[in-house]
C-alpha cells in the first residue's frame, strides 16, 4: 500500500501544470492557416495577423512562418506596429525574438531594424531571408484559423481541420509539439493495441497531454500524461491510466545522463495491486559497460544485478562475439526457493553468471538466400546450491522472391536446465501429470514471414510462427503454439497513412483460437 | 496581389541563394572590364555605372543576376544586342550574358546589353552597389552554400543495420522530431537478418532530427558505449537521392547478452509469467517469485 501511495503521489507531482507557464512567442490569425509537418512550417492566407511577445503586431497577406527557424515572411501590404512607431512594407522578414527586422519595398529595396521600429537603415541584406517556399495546399497536414506558437517546441491551432485525413473530425484545439528532444514521448504507460495522445499544453521543458488508448483483454482507456524534459539530457513521465472496466494504473518513468559516460533511469508502475521500482546505473568504463540495477516489489522482492559487458569484438571472417559478467543479489521476504527444506532460512541469495555471444556475419546460401545465426550461452550459479544454464541458436534467413517480395525464415531453440544439485526432486517434484518436467526446459520457434512491398508506403506482411516448447504453458505468459498475424500499411492520403495488424493465436489458453489487432497512424 | 509578391520574394530568394555558391571576398575591381578576347562591348552613354554578369531573371521591372544581385529597372529600358549595340526584339532570359547601365537619376537600369555569348562578369559591385535592391548574402548557411535549394521532391533512403541480439520478429521504426517523436513514425521494411530499409520523400532544405526504435521508447537505439545517443541530424540537399544509415549497436532494453536471459525468462509450470521489462527501457534483474505449482500436482 505504501508503495502504491508513493509512486501515485510521485505520478500526481508529476501532473503539477508547469504547462500553465507557456507563453507564446507569437499568435498569428488569418483566412487560412495551413500547417506542413514534413517541413514544419505554416503558411497564412487570405489576410493574416500577428501578435509577437515582444510586441510587434504585423498584419499582411500572407505569412510564411519556419517553425524550427523562429522565423516568419509576410508579404503583401506589410504593416508593422509597435506602441506608436509604424512601417509599411511590400515584404517583411523577421526573427520572433525581433533582433533583425527586414523591410523590402519595391521601391527602395531592403532596409532593416530591430523590434524598436527604429533606426531603419538601408541594408543590403540576405536575400535569403525573404524564401516563400511555394507550399501546395493539398498537402497541408492542418488546416486552422490560428496558431500559437512556443518557441522551438510546439504549436497550437484553433480549431484544427486535418484536410488530408477524412477520418479526422476537426476538433477545438490540436496541440502539435516538435521539440528536439525526444523526452517529450518518452511515456510510462503501459503498451496498448491504440494510443493516441492529444497534447493539452506544453512549454520548452514541459508538455502534459491526454491518451485515448484501447488495450487489448481490457477495453478503452484514457490516460494522462505528463512529461518534464532537459533536452536530451534527461526526462521524467508521469502517468495516470484510467481504463474503464479495470483498475486504474499509474507509472512514473525517468532518465538523466550523468556527464559523458553515465546514465540514471529510475521506473514505477503500479498494475492492479502488484507494485514494483526500479533503478539503474549505466557507465562506460573504456572499452565496456557496466550496468547496476536496483528493483523492488510490494510482495517483498528485490534484486539488484552488477554486470559487466564487454563491447562486439570481430573473431574471423566476419564473426563477432561479446561476453558478460553479472554479480547480485535476489531477495524475497519468507524465502527465495519456497520449496526448499526451510525456506525462511533462505531470504537472500548471491549469483554470479557469466554469458557469451558470437554471431555470424551474413552470408549468401544456395536458391539466393542469404543466412545468419547467433549462439548465446550462460552460467549462473547462486549461493543456495544451484545453478542455471541455457543455451540459444538463431538462424535467420532471407530470400527475394521478386522486386517487391520476400521471404523470410527462423528458427530459434533455446535450451536450459535450472539445477539444484542433490536436490533437484525437491524443487521440480515428479508430476503426476502429462508434463514430466524436472528443471530441464527447451523451447524452439519457427518463423516464416512473406513481405510484399510496394512503394514508400504501402506493405504487406503475412506471418506464421510455430512454438514448440517443453513443457508448453498454453496459459499466462506461455507461447500460443500456433500464431498467425497479417500487417497491412498504406498511405491513402498525402500526409496521412494507417497501419493495421491482426493476430489469431491458435490453442492458447483453453481458446480454440484468440484474435488481437492494433491500429496507428502515420504521417 | 498576393500570387505575384509570394513570386517575387521566392524569386528573390533564389537569386540570393544562387549567390551562396559565387560570392567570395575579392579586391575591388573596376565594375566592367571589357574582356579581350570577348566581342567589343556596346558604347553605354558616357560616365554612367555598368555591371555585366549572367541573367537569372528578368522580371516585373526587376533584373536578377546569378551572383545574388538584383537591380531596378525603368518601365522600357533599352535592349540591345552586346555584339552590335543595335535595338533587339530578343527578350532578355535566363542563362544570357548581360551588361546593365545605370541611370543615376532614377538609380535605375535604363539599357540591357544582352547576349549569349559568354562575357566576364564583374566581380564585385563597385559603384554599381549604390543601385542594387538586393545584394549577394555575406554570411550564407553553413548547409545551404554552393546550393541551389528549390524544394523539390528527394528520395531519402533509411537503412539500418541491427544488432544481432534483435528479435526475429520484432520491428524497427523511424521516429523524428517533426513526426511529433512518434517512435513508430516510419516503419523499416526488413531486408535481411540485420538489415531495415524505408524509403521516403522529403523537399530539399528540410531538416530533421531522428532515431531509432523498436517501436516504443522503452527500446530505442542506443550507442556503441550502451549510452543513449543524441537524436541524428538530417539536412535534405539538392539532389536526386539520399541515404541516411546509421547502425544500432545496443538496444535499450537489452538485458544481459541478450533481449532476455535467466531463469525466468521461460514459463514453466512453476513460473508462468516471467517478470517483465520495466519502463524506460531499464534491465530489471531477475526478480524470483513464488513459484506455482503446476495443475494436478
Amino acid at each position: 500500500m505504501r508503495t502504491r501511495a508513493l509512486v501515485g503521489v510521485l505520478a500526481l507531482l508529476t501532473l503539477w501544470p508547469l504547462s500553465a507557464l507557456a507563453k507564446p512567442i507569437a499568435e498569428i490569425a488569418g483566412g487560412s492557416v495551413l500547417f506542413y509537418n514534413d517541413a514544419l512550417a505554416i503558411v497564412v492566407r487570405n489576410g493574416v495577423t500577428a501578435q509577437l511577445a515582444n510586441g510587434l503586431r504585423i498584419s499582411a497577406a500572407t505569412a510564411y512562418v519556419d517553425l524550427r527557424g523562429d522565423r516568419a515572411v509576410f508579404a503583401g501590404n506589410v504593416e508593422i506596429v509597435r506602441g506608436t512607431a509604424t512601417l509599411h512594407a511590400d515584404a517583411l522578414a523577421l526573427d520572433f525574438p525581433g533582433r533583425k527586422v527586414a523591410l523590402l519595398r519595391n521601391d527602395s529595396g531592403i532596409s532593416q531594424t530591430d523590434a524598436s521600429l527604429t533606426a531603419l537603415q538601408a541594408a543590403p541584406a540576405d536575400g535569403s531571408a525573404f524564401t516563400f517556399p511555394d507550399f501546395a495546399d493539398g498537402r497541408a497536414y492542418i488546416r486552422a484559423r490560428r496558431a500559437e506558437i512556443v518557441s522551438r517546441t510546439s504549436i497550437r491551432f484553433r480549431p484544427a481541420a486535418f484536410p488530408t485525413s477524412t477520418g479526422a473530425p476537426p476538433v477545438p484545439m490540436y496541440l502539435y509539439t516538435f521539440a528536439a528532444g525526444n523526452g517529450y514521448a518518452a511515456t510510462a504507460l503501459a503498451p496498448a493495441a491504440f494510443d493516441q495522445p492529444y497534447g493539452l499544453v506544453s512549454t520548452p521543458n514541459a508538455l502534459t497531454a491526454l491518451h485515448l488508448r484501447y488495450i487489448d483483454g481490457v477495453g478503452p482507456s484514457l490516460g494522462i500524461e505528463q512529461n518534464i524534459i532537459d533536452n536530451n539530457d534527461g526526462f521524467l513521465a508521469g502517468s495516470l491510466d484510467v481504463p474503464v472496466h479495470a483498475a486504474i494504473d499509474d507509472g512514473l518513468n525517468g532518465y538523466r545522463r550523468l556527464g559523458e559516460d553515465g546514465t540514471v533511469s529510475l521506473g514505477a508502475t503500479t498494475d492492479d495491486g502488484y507494485h514494483q521500482a526500479t533503478l539503474g546505473f549505466t557507465q562506460a568504463i573504456g572499452t565496456l559497460v557496466s550496468r547496476l540495477n536496483y528493483g523492488i516489489t510490494n510482495q517483498g522482492a528485490s534484486s539488484a544485478l552488477l554486470s559487466l559487458r564487454t563491447r562486439d569484438h570481430r573473431l574471423f571472417d566476419g564473426f563477432t562475439w561479446h561476453t558478460s559478467v553479472n554479480f547480485g543479489f535476489l531477495a524475497q521476504d519468507g524465502g527465495v526457493y519456497p520449496l526448499a527444506p526451510s525456506p525462511a532460512q533462505v531470504q537472500t541469495v548471491w549469483q554470479k553468471g557469466l554469458d557469451v555471444f558470437v554471431a555470424s556475419p551474413l552470408v549468401a546460401g544456395p536458391l539466393r538466400t542469404s543466412l545468419s545465426a547467433t549462439v548465446d550461452a550462460s552460467r549462473t550459479d547462486y549461493s543456495y546450491p544451484h545453478n542455471y544454464n541455457a543455451l540459444e541458436t538463431n538462424v535467420t534467413g532471407s530470400r527475394r522472391l521478386s522486386r517487391t517480395m520476400t521471404l523470410f525464415f527462423g528458427y530459434d531453440t533455446r535450451w536450459s536446465a535450472d539445477i539444484f544439485p542433490n536436490a533437484q526432486t525437491i524443487f521440480y517434484p515428479p508430476l503426476s501429470t502429462d508434463y514430466g518436467y524436472a528443471g530441464y526446459a527447451i523451447a524452439r520457434l519457427a518463423n516464416i514471414d512473406v513481405q510484399y512491398v510496394q512503394g514508400p508506403y504501402t506493405s504487406v506482411r503475412l506471418s506464421y510462427r510455430k512454438a514448440n516448447d517443453f513443457p508448453q504453458v498454453n496459459f499466462f505468459a506461455g507461447r500460443p503454439p500456433n500464431e498467425v498475424h497479417a500487417d497491412f500499411r498504406i498511405r491513402v492520403f498525402p500526409n496521412i497513412g494507417f497501419s493495421f495488424g491482426r493476430s489469431y493465436d491458435f490453442g492458447w489458453n483453453g481458446s480454440r483460437w484468440v484474435p488481437g489487432w492494433n491500429f496507428s497512424v502515420f504521417q | 496581389m498576393i500570387k505575384p509578391l509570394a513570386a517575387f520574394v521566392l524569386v528573390l530568394a533564389i537569386a540570393a541563394t544562387a549567390a551562396n555558391a559565387q560570392t567570395v571576398p575579392a579586391p575591388i575591381a573596376a565594375p566592367t572590364a571589357a574582356p579581350t578576347a570577348a566581342p567589343a562591348a556596346p558604347t553605354p552613354p558616357s560616365n554612367l555605372v555598368t555591371y555585366t554578369g549572367q541573367l537569372l531573371d528578368y522580371r516585373n521591372n526587376y533584373v536578377y543576376f546569378t551572383s545574388g544581385d538584383a537591380f531596378p529597372a525603368i518601365e522600357l529600358p533599352r535592349i540591345i544586342d552586346y555584339m552590335t549595340s543595335q535595338p533587339t526584339s530578343v527578350r532578355p532570359q535566363a542563362k544570357m550574358f548581360a551588361q546593365a547601365t545605370f541611370d543615376p537619376a532614377t538609380k535605375k537600369i535604363i539599357q540591357l546589353a544582352i547576349t549569349t555569348r559568354r562575357l566576364v562578369m564583374s566581380q564585385t559591385l563597385g559603384p554599381a552597389s549604390a543601385y542594387v535592391v538586393v545584394g549577394s548574402t555575406p554570411v550564407p548557411a553553413p548547409e545551404l552554400v554552393g546550393q541551389n535549394v528549390t524544394g523539390k521532391q528527394v528520395a531519402v533512403v533509411f537503412e539500418v543495420t541491427v544488432p544481432p541480439t534483435t528479435n526475429f520478429t520484432d520491428s524497427v521504426f523511424i521516429s523524428t522530431d517533426s513526426s511529433d517523436w512518434n517512435p513508430t513514425a516510419i516503419k523499416l521494411d526488413r531486408v535481411d537478418a540485420y538489415k531495415y530499409r524505408a524509403l521516403r520523400y522529403f523537399a530539399s532544405g528540410t531538416k530533421f532530427a531522428y532515431r531509432v526504435t523498436r517501436g516504443t521508447w522503452n527500446s530505442v537505439e542506443r550507442g556503441e558505449d550502451n549510452l543513449d545517443t543524441p537524436p541524428h541530424q538530417f539536412f535534405v540537399r539538392e539532389v536526386d537521392s539520399l541515404a541516411a544509415r546509421v547502425t544500432v549497436y545496443h538496444w535499450s532494453d537489452e538485458r544481459g547478452s541478450s533481449l532476455g536471459t535467466g531463469p525466468n525468462s521461460i514459463p514453466t509450470p512453476y513460473n508462468p509469467s516471467p517478470f517483465g521489462g520495466g519502463p524506460g527501457g531499464i534491465a530489471v534483474p531477475q526478480i524470483p517469485l513464488r513459484p506455482t505449482p503446476p495443475p494436478g500436482h
